[in-house]
C-alpha cells in the first residue's frame, strides 16, 4: 500500500518532531486569496517565533490578517509560501489527514463561538478529542475529562447539552475540550468576544494559569485592556507583523 | 460523578443525530423500508409460491400430457403405457354436462369417473374430507366448486345427463385436484364419481381420457417438444384402436401450468419493487447530502479537534447503516406478513395449499443487503464530498440557507414568472425557492415523477386489457352461444332458437376439430400440429368481425377454402395463403386450400370453413352443434336471463345442451382475472406514489430547516404564520405538477412498453393499447394532495418559528 493511501487512511505515521526548535517558528509566510475580485494578500512574508510557555495575544484591526496567522500556526489554513514549524514539525508539508491528527495532539483551537457540538453534553464534548485521538484509556477519559471540567470550573455541568449551558460555561467547556489531549500550544481566535466583561476576564485569567502551567497560548482578540494581561503582544497590519512587544512595554513601530 | 454512556462521544453522536431528529429519522427509514418490504415481500412470495404451488402439484404427479378422444376402453389405455418412452398413464372419463345449482339456474359441470381412485398413478385427486372414495350414486366435488356451487357437503346436485334425462347425485365428501384450472377461472365446476354413477348418467363404462407421463430420460429441459412426439405416437394409437382423438394437451415439464402466469406477475412485481427500491434511495440521498450540509461546521469542528476523514466518513455511513438497520427491522416482518397473505390469496385464488408464513435467510439475507448495503452505497459520495470540508471553510460558512449561482434554469424560470404577470410575492418567493436547491429538486422530481410515470402507465395497461378483451369480444358479435351434445339440423335449430322471446338473430354453425398436416401422408400425422378448431358458420355470417391479415374472408361460392388465424400459423408455419392444407379429424384427412389469415385474439388457434362445403365432407349435411344468437337487448341481465331461457326451451324440446355460453358474463370472467393483474400493479404503484411523498415531504422539511434564519427575517417583517406555512406548500404543490406534467409526458411510452409486455407474458401477444386518461386524473388529484399533505407538517414547523428561535438557530 503507498504511503498516500496509508496517509488518507490516517496510518500514515507523523514526522518525528525536532527538539531544537520553538514552539512556533513561522518563516517567511505569505498568504495569498484567490476572490473574484482578484488575488488579496493576507499576510507578507511573516517571521515569527513563539517559545514554549509563552502567553502571547495577537491584536490588530478587522482585515488585519491575524486571523490568517493563526490558521497557518493551527493548520486549518496553508501558506502559499514560506515556512510554518510547530513543536518541531513542518505544518506546512503535512497532509490534511496528517494536520487533523497532528493537530488533534498537538494544539488546542478555542473559536469565538465555543463551536461544541449541540447533541452531546458538556462531557462528552470535552472526551471526543480523546476519543478521535485514542490518546488516553477509554476507561479513562470520562475521568480526565471530568477532572479537566473541573480546572475550568464548570464540573457541575458536566452532563448538560451546550443549548442549556449560558456563554461563559459554553466556552470554559470549549477551553476544558482543547486540553484533552494535553496539547502543548492552545490557540484562541476571539476567545471573549462573545462573552460579557466579567466572564471574559475570568477565561483569560484561565489562560494566564495554563500558561504559568507551561502551556504556550496564542490569543486573538480585539480588547486591548485582555491583551495586555499576556506576556507579549503582537499588533499585525496589512498582513504583517507591525510590532511585538513584551507585557507593559510600549510599541516600538 | 456524572452519568457515563456506553458508548464513546463519536458513537453518542450517530445515536443522537438518530434520535433527536426524530421526523427526519422516520422518513428515511420509512423511505428505505418501501423498498426493502417490496422486494422482501416479492421475494418471499416467489419462494413460498415455489415451495407451496409445486409441493401442492408434485404430490399430484403431474401428466405430462393429456389425450382427449371419443370413448374407448382400458386395453387402450394399456397400449400407451407400453409406448417407449411412457413411464404411467391413467384413464378416466369425463362427462361434460349441466348442473343445476343452489340459485336454481344452470351452470356447466365436469363429471370425471376414475376406474380405481386406490390406484391412481397420474393427476392423482386426493380426498379432503367425507367419503373416500367416491360411492353408487355419489359425488365429491373440488374444493373450488364447492361453495361457488352453493353447495355442503350431505347436499345434492342435480345433473341433466348429455341423453336430457335428469339425475340426482348425493354430495358425500370434498376432493382436491390440482390438476384443474380453478372454477374461477373457467366458469365451470368439477366433481369425481365412480365407473358405476357413470352408467346412471346413461354413460357407458368407457374412458375419453388418456394422462400420461414420460420417462425422465425423454425429457430435454422445459422443453415441450420430445412429449409432444409421444404425445402424437399416442394419438395414433388411439385413432388405431378405432378411436377418435380430439386434442393433446401438453404440459410444461415440471411445471404447473399456471406457473408461467404467476412467475410473469412476479417478475412485474419485482420491478416496480426494485423501482420503489431506487426510489426510496433517492431520498435517502437528499437526506444525507442534507445532513452533511446542515452539519458543515460541526465537521469543521470534529477535524479541529483532530478527527481524520475517515474517522468523520465512518460516523456518517454508521448513521446510514442504522437508517438501513432500523428499516430491516420495520420492513422484514411487515414483508413477511404480506408474502403471506399475498399467498395465501393466491392459493385461494390458482387451489393449492398455502405452506404458512416463514422467513428463509437468505430472504433476510437480501433484506438486509437491500437495506444496508444500497444506501450505504447511494450515500457514500454525499458523505465523501461533504467530508472533505477543510476546517477554514467549515468555520467560515455556515452551509446554510446558500442560494448557488444563477444559471440558465433560473433565467428560465424568472422569463416563466414574468409571462405569468403580477403574483403575490409570497408565491413568486416559493416558486422561485423550488427552483434553488437544483440537486434535491432533481432527485424530488424524478422520485415523483417515476410513481406517478407508474401509476398512470398502470391505469393504462388496465384499460389496454380491457380494450383487448373488448376486441376479442367484438370479434364474435353474438350475445349467446349454445354447443349441444350432438349435431341437429339446422333448420330444426334456428327454429326452435327464434320462438324464444328476446331473440334479434339466429346462425348454427358446423363445428369439428383437428391437427394440420404437412402432407397427406400417414407418416405426416406423427408430426402434426396441436389442435385446431375447425369453425363452420354461413358465408355471409354477421356474426364474425374478422380482422383480415392476408388474403381474404369466406365468400359465396368456397368450397374447401380455408381462413386460419395467426395463432394457427404460429404452430404450423407451413400454411401460406393460395397454400394447401391437410386438417385431420377423427379418421378422415380433410384438404383445403388456404385463402386468408386472420388476427386472432385470445380464441388460441381457429380456423374457419364454408358452412355447406365442411358439413358435407364430415357427412353431416345441413346439421349443426351449435348455435350464436344475437339478443334483442343490450342489457348483461337480459342477455343472461335469455341464456337461461333458450337453454330451458332447447332441453324441453329434446335438443341436448352441452354448453351455454353468455358473452358478457365471460367477459365479466376474464375482467376478475386482468384485474388480479392490475390490482397487484396498482399496490405496487401506491407503493411508489407513498415513496413519492415521502420523498417530498423530506425535501420540505429540509428546505424549512435550511430557510430558517429566512423565515426570521420574514417574520420579523410581518408576515404571519399562515403566510409563512403558504409559501411552503404552495412550493409543494408546484413540484407535485411538475411531476405530473413530466409524468404525463412519460407515462404514453411506458405505459405502450409495459402493455406490450403484460401482453406478452399473460397473453402470449401485445395488449390493443390503450391509453388512460381517468389514471391521469386521478395521479393529478393525487399528486396534488399527496404535496398539501406532504407540505403541511413542514409548513406547520415553519409558522412556529418566532424571531427569537431564528436568532438562536445555528
Amino acid at each position: 500500500m503507498s504511503g498516500k493511501w496509508l496517509a488518507w487512511l490516517g496510518a500514515a505515521d507523523l514526522p518525528e518532531p525536532r527538539r531544537d526548535m520553538a514552539a512556533v517558528e513561522l518563516s517567511g509566510v505569505g498568504k495569498v486569496y484567490v476572490t473574484g475580485a482578484g488575488e488579496f494578500e493576507a499576510l507578507r512574508g511573516v517571521d515569527l517565533t513563539v517559545e514554549a510557555g509563552e502567553f502571547v495575544s495577537v491584536v490588530g484591526k478587522s482585515g488585519s490578517g491575524k486571523s490568517t496567522l493563526i490558521n497557518m500556526i493551527t493548520g486549518i489554513d496553508r501558506p502559499t509560501a514560506g515556512t510554518v514549524w510547530v513543536a518541531g514539525t513542518p505544518v506546512h508539508g503535512l497532509t490534511e489527514n496528517q494536520i487533523a491528527v497532528w493537530r488533534g495532539r498537538t494544539v488546542g483551537v478555542v473559536f469565538q463561538f465555543f463551536q461544541l457540538l449541540p447533541t452531546l453534553t458538556a462531557l462528552e464534548n470535552v472526551m471526543l478529542p480523546m476519543d478521535f485521538c485514542s490518546v488516553h484509556e477509554p476507561a479513562e477519559r470520562p475521568e480526565r475529562a471530568l477532572s479537566l471540567l473541573e480546572q475550568v470550573g464548570v464540573a457541575d455541568q458536566a452532563d448538560k447539552l451546550p443549548a442549556n449551558l449560558s456563554g461563559g460555561q459554553q466556552q470554559r467547556v470549549a477551553i476544558a475540550r482543547s486540553l484533552a489531549n494535553d496539547p502543548p500550544l492552545l490557540v484562541a481566535d476571539e476567545p471573549t468576544g462573545n462573552l460579557d466583561t466579567r466572564t471574559a476576564s475570568a477565561v483569560i485569567e484561565l489562560f494566564a494559569a495554563l500558561a504559568a502551567g507551561g502551556k504556550t497560548i496564542l490569543m486573538v482578540t480585539h480588547d486591548d485592556d485582555l491583551a495586555k494581561r499576556a506576556s507579549r503582544i503582537l499588533t499585525v497590519a496589512e498582513g504583517r507583523i507591525a510590532c511585538s512587544a513584551q507585557a507593559g512595554e510600549a510599541c516600538d513601530a | 460523578m456524572p452519568n457515563r454512556s456506553v458508548l464513546s462521544p463519536r458513537w453518542r453522536k450517530v445515536w443522537a443525530d438518530l434520535a433527536d431528529n426524530k421526523l427526519r429519522t422516520l422518513l428515511v427509514v420509512l423511505s428505505i423500508s418501501v423498498g426493502v418490504f417490496a422486494v422482501g415481500m416479492i421475494y418471499s412470495s416467489y419462494l413460498m409460491f415455489e415451495r407451496d404451488l409445486d409441493r401442492s402439484w408434485r404430490a399430484a404427479l403431474p401428466a405430462s400430457a393429456s389425450l382427449y378422444a371419443d370413448p374407448f376402453d382400458e386395453e387402450l389405455v394399456a397400449s400407451i403405457r407400453s409406448l417407449r418412452g411412457v413411464k404411467e398413464a391413467d384413464g378416466r372419463r369425463n362427462v361434460d354436462l349441466r348442473v343445476r345449482g343452489a340459485g336454481g339456474e344452470w351452470k356447466q359441470m365436469f363429471l370425471t369417473a376414475i376406474p380405481d381412485y386406490q390406484k391412481q398413478k397420474v393427476n392423482v385427486v386426493r380426498p379432503q374430507s367425507g367419503a373416500w372414495p367416491p360411492g353408487d350414486g355419489d359425488v365429491l366435488l373440488e374444493r373450488s366448486s364447492l361453495d361457488a356451487l352453493g353447495v355442503n357437503e350431505g347436499g345434492s346436485i342435480t345433473v341433466e345427463t348429455p341423453a336430457g334425462r335428469s339425475r340426482t347425485l348425493k354430495v358425500t365428501g370434498v376432493v382436491y385436484d390440482p390438476s384443474q384450472i380453478p372454477s374461477m377461472f373457467i366458469g365451470r365446476y368439477y366433481g369425481y364419481i365412480n365407473m358405476d354413477t357413470l352408467e346412471k348418467l346413461d354413460e357407458p363404462r368407457m374412458l375419453d381420457q388418456v394422462n400420461f407421463v414420460v420417462e425422465p430420460w425423454v425429457l430435454k429441459g422445459k422443453d415441450t417438444a420430445p412429449i409432444e412426439a409421444i404425445g402424437r405416437k399416442a394419438w395414433t394409437k388411439l385413432e388405431q384402436g378405432n378411436t377418435t382423438v380430439f386434442w393433446l394437451q401438453v404440459n410444461k415439464p415440471g411445471e404447473h401450468q399456471l406457473q408461467g402466469a404467476i412467475n410473469a406477475m412476479l417478475l412485474l412485481l419485482a420491478v416496480l419493487g426494485a423501482l420503489s427500491l431506487c426510489l426510496g434511495t433517492f431520498l435517502l440521498i437528499n437526506t444525507v447530502s442534507a445532513i452533511l450540509t446542515q452539519q458543515t461546521r460541526q465537521i469543521g469542528i470534529m477535524k479541529s479537534i483532530g478527527a481524520r476523514r475517515d474517522q468523520i466518513l465512518a460516523l456518517y455511513l454508521a448513521l446510514v447503516v442504522a437508517f438501513g438497520v432500523l428499516s430491516l427491522v420495520v420492513a422484514a416482518p411487515l414483508g413477511a406478513l404480506a408474502a403471506d397473505a399475498v399467498t395465501r390469496f393466491m392459493a385461494g385464488i390458482f387451489n393449492f395449499d398455502s405452506g404458512g408464513l416463514e422467513l428463509p435467510p437468505r430472504v433476510l439475507l437480501l433484506e438486509a443487503a437491500v437495506a444496508i448495503m444500497v444506501p450505504l452505497a447511494a450515500a457514500l459520495y454525499p458523505v465523501w464530498r461533504g467530508t472533505g470540508v477543510t476546517v477554514r471553510e467549515a468555520v467560515s460558512d455556515y452551509g446554510i440557507g446558500g442560494v448557488e449561482a444563477r444559471g440558465r434554469v433560473d433565467r428560465l424560470v424568472d422569463a416563466a414568472l414574468q409571462r405569468l404577470g403580477r403574483l403575490q410575492r409570497p408565491v413568486l418567493l416559493s416558486l422561485r425557492n423550488t427552483f434553488r436547491r437544483k440537486g434535491r429538486l432533481a432527485l424530488t422530481l424524478l422520485t415523483l415523477t417515476v410513481a406517478g410515470t407508474v401509476f398512470m402507465a398502470v391505469f393504462a395497461v388496465r384499460s389496454s386489457l380491457y380494450s383487448t378483451l373488448d376486441q376479442a369480444l367484438e370479434y364474435f358479435r353474438y350475445d349467446v352461444s349454445i354447443t349441444f351434445t350432438q349435431n341437429y339440423r339446422s333448420t330444426r335449430i334456428e327454429q326452435e332458437v327464434a320462438r324464444v322471446p328476446g331473440v334479434k338473430a339466429v346462425e348454427p354453425w358446423g363445428f369439428t376439430s383437428g391437427r394440420i398436416l404437412k402432407e397427406d401422408t400417414r407418416q405426416a400425422e406423427d408430426e402434426a400440429s396441436k389442435n385446431v378448431f375447425i369453425l363452420a358458420p354461413p358465408i355471409d355470417t354477421k356474426m364474425v368481425q374478422p380482422k383480415v391479415v392476408e388474403g381474404r374472408w369466406l365468400v359465396a361460392g368456397d368450397e374447401s377454402a380455408l381462413v386460419v388465424n395467426t395463432e394457427v400459423v404460429k404452430d404450423a408455419p407451413g400454411i401460406v395463403v393460395g397454400g394447401p392444407a391437410v386438417i385431420k379429424t377423427g379418421n378422415r384427412r380433410l384438404k383445403f386450400t388456404v385463402v386468408g389469415i386472420v388476427q386472432s385474439t385470445m380464441t388460441g388457434p381457429l380456423a374457419y370453413a364454408p358452412y355447406d362445403w365442411l358439413s358435407g365432407a364430415i357427412q353431416e349435411s345441413g346439421r349443426s352443434r351449435s348455435v350464436q344468437v344475437v339478443a334483442a337487448s343490450s342489457k348483461p341481465e337480459d342477455q343472461s336471463a335469455l341464456g337461461r331461457a333458450l337453454e330451458e326451451h332447447l332441453k324441453n324440446n329434446s335438443l341436448r345442451v352441452q354448453q351455454v355460453d353468455i358473452t358478457w358474463e365471460a367477459k365479466q370472467r376474464i375482467r376478475a382475472q386482468f384485474d388480479i393483474i392490475t390490482t397487484f400493479l396498482l399496490i405496487m404503484a401506491v407503493l411508489l406514489a407513498v415513496v413519492g411523498a415521502l420523498g417530498l415531504t423530506g425535501t420540505m422539511g429540509i428546505n424549512v430547516l435550511e430557510r430558517t434564519r429566512e423565515i426570521g427575517v420574514m417574520r420579523a417583517i410581518g408576515a404571519s404564520s399562515l403566510e409563512i406555512g403558504r409559501v411552503f406548500v404552495v412550493e409543494a404543490l408546484c413540484i407535485g405538477l411538475i411531476s405530473w406534467l413530466a409524468g404525463a409526458l412519460l407515462a404514453l411510452p411506458v405505459a405502450a412498453l409495459l402493455s406490450y409486455q403484460v401482453g406478452v407474458l399473460f397473453l402470449q401477444s401485445p395488449l390493443a393499447f390503450s391509453f388512460s386518461f381517468l389514471g391521469v386524473g386521478i395521479w393529478l388529484a393525487l399528486s396534488a394532495g399527496l404535496s398539501v399533505i406532504a407540505s403541511l407538517l413542514p409548513a406547520y414547523n415553519a409558522a412556529r418559528l418566532s424571531v427569537r428561535d431564528v436568532l438562536s438557530y445555528e
